[in-house]
């Protein structure tokens, strides 16, 4: 049993900042009521919980049926072949993700309904589709991730040009939507098995930058899509907030309702895995059950989480945005940069992506190491959220514009392991914890400073999230480069 | 280089994941040399925990060379540290080392150790295609193994010429060691050697090591 009670023991760890810094600011500069705060320590257990029984199912789930895919996807031999399957698996998961419907309805509404959500969800659907056919492609081709990002972040760059502000945010936001917490584990193990296979001198290094990838593919999508229709300003409006009373009955009105959520998340990947099955790996009895159980447990895991989330993390955060932002608006950048901080802990992708690069390096970069610079890179992303909230002069591109620039830049510079961590990273960061918990603090602060705009300033910290990681990431990996050569390896 | 005139050992310990760089750092203090840690790992053996589907857990492999004068001392400090007098704790063991290329010196070890034929222990290796794991374990349980550490590999095999896009590819391999008591060993390797049918070409290989202490094994509940 000591396997299960250090498991335990590491998730209630990496979710315990996030619940002490927010009950000391409750006992400080935010007094809340008591009911929300019991509400909000219920939501810290489901919140541990979950995450514990999520990754366990990740591990035995969904890494394997990736790595599985990966492989099979590679031993087609065909070019051809390979760049369809890679199309098909990104299309089947991102069109089932929920978070990416919720983004629809967001885009429909703020084009006036102009574009239908179906067509949103198609369409982006096909832009990750398509790019991690490239992704798949890229792997075995050897061709150098760098010069692939930089190409597709100048086309971004050029395309960004075109479009308005506000489907700027729009669309880089997508690209943090659209990687959630059960597509995420699936792609980097798709990724790592394609690799793997392929052995060779670059093998290690080409294990990661799908995600990264992937999560490019949506931002072109959207870009595109608002160019065609010649659109611009955006309208509409963000939805009322209605705070919630009593303690349990929030869990109760949420829980059906994410329980459902989920099953659409996982019925691509359960039906995928059965149909590869049957065709293709004819697993064995025992290792087909392990995997289902590893699915059952995503499944369950991801259900607890996302309802602690919703129901105790979400009112909290917007609640202490809007405190913070009445009572002491100087401080929101402060709070903002230790709220990042402990935010990516609490991230269910970012286990799953720490794990493997030890396990690619056989323990040579370590968690704590990625970790710690993640989280410095958010605490920056939700610091610099803040000040643009405060500063209506302050626009998201003169954040992305330099920040892109940098990781370019830094991606010739740097050992190319890093560039794909780095590029997975900001996939991974930016999950379901950062998009309802940060976002929610964001559009309180938003809400109480008279010169920013909810709907404008909500939109856009997914996109600062998803882009510091890749600067720190690689400075992170500038300095093992500095090390190792003192050293004189 | 004094070194040289003494008798080396290879002294390997498997650990869960994590404890591998504090071994490294009481290595390097009580003069272990070429240290080196790589990943596995380990069969669960909890009836509950495999119901549940918990079949292994991350494990670190380290193994060093040492002289021989050391290995006591070695292993009291790993064992205290570690704990490994207590079950699921890890296990440690050293097998003798006959030549040795180090810092450009050629060593030769004096074959005749004088424990070496007090042995209790040896360390079976059985290197099998991606997959056959799962046989290899059970075959080994079949025959009284107490479990085992799966390393993950690539090797060559001459006669399947699988190329992948032009690019020749290393077909993975899983490497099991199991570390058994002497009389079990040849049990096992048999065992195994039935279920793979390892006579068959490509199947894979068996081979078996002398190990001169262990530490740590799993004693089973019977």
């Amino acid at each position: 049993m000591s396997i299960l009670l250090k498991q335990l023991k590491d998730v209630s760890l990496s979710v315990f900042p996030i619940t002490l810094l927010v009950v000391i600011l409750s006992f400080s500069l935010v007094p809340i009521e008591s009911v929300m705060l019991i509400r909000f320590l219920i939501g810290a257990v489901f919140v541990i919980i979950g995450l514990g029984i999520f990754l366990f199912g990740a591990h035995l789930g969904i890494e394997p049926i990736g790595h599985l895919m990966g492989e099979t996807v590679a031993k087609t031999n065909k070019v051809y072949l390979v760049g369809i399957l890679g199309f098909i698996l990104g299309f089947l998961i991102t069109i089932a993700e929920p978070d990416l419907q919720i983004l629809a309805n967001q885009v429909n509404l703020a084009s006036g309904g102009i574009i239908p959500s179906t067509l949103i969800l198609i369409v982006v659907s096909i832009g990750v589709g398509l790019m991690i056919g490239i992704g798949l492609l890229r792997i075995l081709f050897e061709k150098p991730l760098n010069k692939l990002f930089t190409l597709i972040y100048f086309i971004i760059f050029f395309l960004g040009l075109k479009v308005s502000q506000e489907f700027l945010a729009i669309s880089v936001d997508a690209s943090g939507a659209t990687t959630g917490a059960m597509t995420t584990p699936f792609i980097l193990a798709l990724g790592y098995g394609v690799s793997q296979l392929k052995g060779g001198k670059t093998s290690e290094e080409d294990s990661f930058g799908l995600v990264g990838l992937a999560s490019t593919g949506p931002i072109f999508a959207i870009m595109i899509m608002s160019i065609i229709k010649g659109l611009s300003n955006i309208q509409g409006d963000v939805e009322a907030f209605v705070p919630n009373t009593g303690i349990l009955s929030p869990y109760l009105h949420i829980f059906p309702h994410i329980g459902k959520e989920s099953i659409f998340t996982l019925l691509p990947l359960f039906c995928l895995f059965l149909i590869f099955d049957y065709f293709k790996f004819k697993l064995n009895k025992k290792n087909k059950n392990t995997i289902l159980k590893g699915l059952l447990y995503t499944y369950i895991g991801l259900t607890l989480f996302l309802v602690g989330v919703n129901a105790g993390f979400m009112e909290v955060g917007r609640i202490m945005g809007e405190g913070i932002a009445t009572f002491y608006p100087w401080l929101l950048p402060i709070i903002g940069f230790l709220l990042g901080m402990v935010v990516v802990l609490a991230e269910p992708a970012v286990y799953v992506l720490t794990e493997q690069i030890e396990e690619v390096t056989a323990g040579h970069i370590q968690k704590k190491v990625i970790l710690t610079a993640l989280s410095i890179g958010i605490a920056f992303a939700v610091s610099m959220s803040m000040l643009r909230i405060m500063m209506p002069s302050l626009r998201l591109w003169h954040f992305l514009l330099p920040g892109f620039g940098i990781a370019a830049f830094l991606s010739y510079k740097v050992p190319p392991i890093f560039v794909g961590i780095a590029y997975d990273s900001g996939g991974v960061a930016s999950g379901p914890m950062t998009a309802t918990f940060v976002l929610a603090f964001a559009q309180g602060a938003a809400n109480a400073i008279p010169t920013a705009n909810v709907l404008i300033d909500g939109f856009g910290i997914i996109a600062m999230v998803a882009m510091t990681p890749l600067v720190a990431i690689q400075i992170l990996g500038l300095l093992f480069n500095l090390k190792s050569k003192k050293e004189g390896h | 280089m004094d070194i040289l005139n003494k008798n080396l050992i290879l002294f390997c310990s498997i650990l869960d994941f994590g404890k591998g760089s504090k071994l490294l750092k009481l290595s390097n203090e009580l003069g272990g040399k070429a240290s080196t840690i790589f990943l596995g790992k380990g069969t669960v053996k909890n009836e509950l925990l495999n119901i549940l589907g918990i079949i292994e857990t991350r494990k670190e492999i380290f193994i060093t060379l040492i002289d021989e004068e050391l290995e006591d001392t070695f292993y009291d400090r790993i064992t205290t540290r570690f704990g490994l007098d207590k079950p699921h704790h890890g296990i440690a063991f050293s097998m003798t080392v006959n030549s040795l290329q180090f810092n450009n010196v050629k060593f030769k070890s004096n074959l005749g150790r004088k424990d070496v034929n007090n042995v209790k222990h040896e360390a079976i290796f059985v290197i099998v295609n991606k997959g056959s794991m799962d046989d290899v374990l059970e075959a080994a349980e079949l025959a009284g193994s107490t479990g085992g550490t799966i390393i993950h590999g690539r090797g060559s095999n001459p006669d399947e010429k699988e190329t992948l896009f032009n690019i020749h590819i290393e077909p993975e391999k899983e490497i099991i060691l199991i570390l058994s008591e002497i009389e079990k060993t040849e049990a096992i390797v048999n065992s195994i050697k039935e279920k793979l049918n390892i006579e068959e070409p490509n199947t894979g290989i068996i081979f078996v090591m002398d190990v001169s202490k262990a530490v740590g094994l799993y004693q089973g509940k019977k």
